[in-house]
C-alpha cells in the first residue's frame, strides 16, 4: 500500500536533527521554556482580548475548581472510558486486517483502492451514521472512534509486514510453531516500531474523535462540558477544558513516542 | 497478461461493490433495517442525482474546495519558511520537536468555536483553523527535507564555487523538493480533513455542512448521498496530489 509506506516511513523518520549526547538538560529546560512562554503570552493577549481570551489564572482557576468540586471528574472518566474501549476495538480489527492484507498479496490488491478511499475520508462524516443505529450514548462514539483509529494501525501493519524481512518467516515455519506462534513470536516483534507508530497515532485519533464526537452529539463527556460552556458563554471554563484536553493530548502522544524513540535506537 | 491480471482485480472489486449495493437495497425495503438508518440504494443514487443535475451540490462544492486551496495556500506560505528556520536552528528544533509532533495529536479542532465567535460563521474560521493544522505536517517535513540533503550536495555547491543564493537555488531546493511535496501532501490530507469536519460541526455553506444538514433532517437518502460526494472528493483531490507527488519524485527523485 503505497500510502500507507509512505506514511509509515515518514512518522519512523525523526523529524529533526538526532539529539546529540551535548544537549544534556538543555531540550526540558528549553521545553519548560516554551511552556512558560506560551502562559506568558496568552497572558498578555488576554489583557487585550479581554473577552475572548480570559487570563490563564482563570482558567486554571476554573480547572482546580472542576477537580475539587468535582463537575469535570464524571465526563473525564466517561471521555477516558470510551477512548479506552475504541482502541482495543481499533487495536483488534486493525492488527486483524493489517496482518491479512500484509500477508495476502491478492485480498491487498484487491482491496487497496476502497480501503484508501475511506482512510482519507474524515471519519466525521461517517458520525451521523452511528448515530441512527446507536443514538446519542456512548456507543455511537466508540464506533466512530473506533472506525477512525482503525485505519492507521491497519495501513502500518499491512505495510510493516509487506516489508519485514522474508527469513523471518521461513525461519518461523521451519520451526512448525503454527499461525498463532508466527503471530506472537515472528509478525510482532518484527513490526514493533511501526506497530507502535501505527498505535500512537491511533490513540491520538481515538482521543481526538471521542472528543470531537461529544462536542457534536453527545449527552456526556468532556466534549459535551466543553459545548456546553460555550452555549453558555463561560469562556474560562471553556479554556480551562481545552486546557486539559490539550495536556492530556499531549501526554498520550508523547508517551508512546519516548517508548518509540528508545526501541528505535535499539532496533534501528 | 499484465491487463489480464488487472482484468480479474477489478471483476472482482465490481462483484463486491456490486454485492453492497444489493445488500444496502435489500435490507432497508425488507425492513430489516430501518429506513431512517439506511436508506435503499436506488433512493440514494436518486438523491445523488437529483443533487447533481440539479446543480444544487456546485455552490456548497466550490465553497468546500475553495476554503481547501486557501488553507493549503495559507499553509504552504508559512509553513515552508517556518521548516526552513528550524532547519538552521537544530537546537531550537529540537527543543520544539516534541511539541510538534504532538501537534498531531493535539485535538485543535476544539477551538473552532471560540475561531466561530471571533471570526464569525463563514469561510474564515475554517481556513484559519485548517491552515494551522496543514502548516504542521509542511513544516515538520521541510525540516526533514533540508536536513537530509547529503553533505556531496554542499560540496558540489562548493566545487562550483556557488554564491549563498545559488546554493540554495540551484542546489539545495532542488534536492528537498521531493520531501518538501511528500509534506505538501500531508498537508493536503490534513487540510481536507480539517475543511471538511469544521463545515459538518457548523457553518453556513459546503459539502459537509450539506451532509450534516440532512442528517439533521433525518433526509436519510439525502445524507448518505452527501456522504458519498464527500468521499468522492476526498478521494479525487488525494489522487491528484498523489499522482503530481509521483510525477515529481521521478522527475526530481
Amino acid at each position: 500500500m503505497s500510502l500507507a509506506q509512505r506514511e509509515s516511513a515518514f512518522a519512523s523518520k525523526s523529524p529533526v536533527a538526532a539529539s546529540q549526547s551535548g544537549d544534556g538538560l538543555i531540550v526540558p529546560l528549553g521545553m519548560a521554556g516554551v511552556v512558560l512562554a506560551f502562559f506568558v503570552l496568552w497572558f498578555i493577549v488576554s489583557l487585550f482580548f479581554g473577552y475572548f481570551v480570559p487570563s490563564p489564572l482563570s482558567a486554571l482557576e476554573k480547572l482546580y475548581a472542576g477537580f475539587s468540586v468535582g463537575w469535570i471528574i464524571a465526563p473525564a472518566l466517561s471521555t477516558a472510558r470510551i477512548i479506552l474501549i475504541s482502541f482495543l476495538i481499533a487495536l483488534v480489527i486493525g492488527f486483524g486486517f493489517g496482518l491479512f492484507f500484509g500477508l495476502n498479496k491478492f485480498w491487498r490488491e484487491v482491496l487497496e483502492p476502497m480501503v484508501v478511499s475511506i482512510y482519507v475520508l474524515p471519519k466525521i462524516v461517517l458520525f451521523p451514521l452511528f448515530l441512527l443505529m446507536f443514538g446519542l450514548g456512548m456507543r455511537s462514539l466508540i464506533g466512530l472512534a473506533a472506525v477512525s483509529a482503525l485505519f492507521p494501525i491497519l495501513m502500518n501493519v499491512a505495510a510493516a509486514i509487506r516489508e519485514m524481512n522474508p527469513v523471518y518467516e521461513k525461519v518461523g515455519r521451519s520451526f512448525n510453531i503454527g499461525m498463532r506462534g508466527m503471530i506472537l513470536k515472528v509478525y510482532t516483534p518484527a513490526i514493533a516500531l511501526p506497530l507502535i507508530t501505527g498505535l500512537r497515532v491511533a490513540l491520538s485519533l481515538c482521543f481526538i474523535s471521542t472528543v470531537l464526537g461529544e462536542m457534536v452529539a453527545s449527552d456526556m463527556g468532556l466534549g459535551q462540558e466543553l459545548f456546553r460552556s460555550y452555549s453558555i458563554l463561560d469562556v474560562p471554563k471553556m479554556y480551562g477544558i481545552m486546557l486539559l484536553l490539550f495536556a492530556a493530548a499531549f501526554i498520550i502522544n508523547m508517551v508512546p513516542w519516548v517508548i518509540e524513540k528508545r526501541l528505535r535506537n535499539i532496533i534501528g | 497478461m499484465a491487463w489480464r491480471h488487472a482484468f480479474r482485480l477489478n471483476s472482482i472489486r465490481a462483484g463486491i461493490i456490486l454485492g453492497v449495493l444489493v445488500a444496502v437495497e435489500v435490507l432497508p425495503r425488507s425492513g430489516l433495517v430501518s429506513q431512517t438508518v439506511l436508506a435503499p440504494s436506488s433512493r440514494i443514487f436518486g438523491a445523488l442525482w437529483i443533487a447533481i443535475s440539479s446543480g444544487e451540490v456546485v455552490p456548497h462544492l466550490i465553497r468546500t474546495l475553495e476554503e481547501i486551496a486557501a488553507s493549503l495556500a495559507l499553509a504552504i506560505v508559512v509553513g515552508i519558511p517556518l521548516g526552513l528556520i528550524l532547519w538552521r536552528t537544530p537546537r531550537v528544533a529540537r527543543v520544539l520537536e516534541p511539541f510538534m509532533v504532538a501537534m498531531y495529536a493535539t485535538p485543535l479542532i476544539l477551538m473552532y468555536p471560540l475561531l466561530l465567535a471571533v471570526l464569525g460563521l463563514g469561510s474564515a474560521p475554517v481556513i484559519f483553523l485548517s491552515a494551522i493544522l496543514g502548516t504542521v505536517p509542511i513544516a515538520l517535513n521541510t525540516t526533514v527535507a533540508f536536513s537530509g540533503i547529503r553533505d556531496t550536495m554542499y560540496k558540489l555547491a562548493r566545487a562550483f564555487n556557488c554564491s549563498r543564493w545559488q546554493t540554495y537555488y540551484k542546489v539545495l531546493f532542488p534536492a528537498a523538493t521531493v520531501l518538501v511535496f511528500a509534506g505538501i501532501r500531508m498537508g493536503v490530507v490534513y487540510t481536507t480533513i480539517g475543511v471538511i469536519s469544521m463545515e459538518f460541526i457548523m457553518t453556513d455553506k459546503g459539502i459537509g455542512f450539506l451532509a450534516r444538514y440532512y442528517y439533521t433532517y433525518f433526509k436519510t437518502p439525502e445524507m448518505y448521498a452527501y456522504i458519498i460526494i464527500v468521499m468522492l472528493v476526498a478521494a479525487v483531490v488525494n489522487t491528484v496530489v498523489e499522482r503530481l507527488e509521483r510525477r515529481i519524485r521521478s522527475e526530481m527523485a
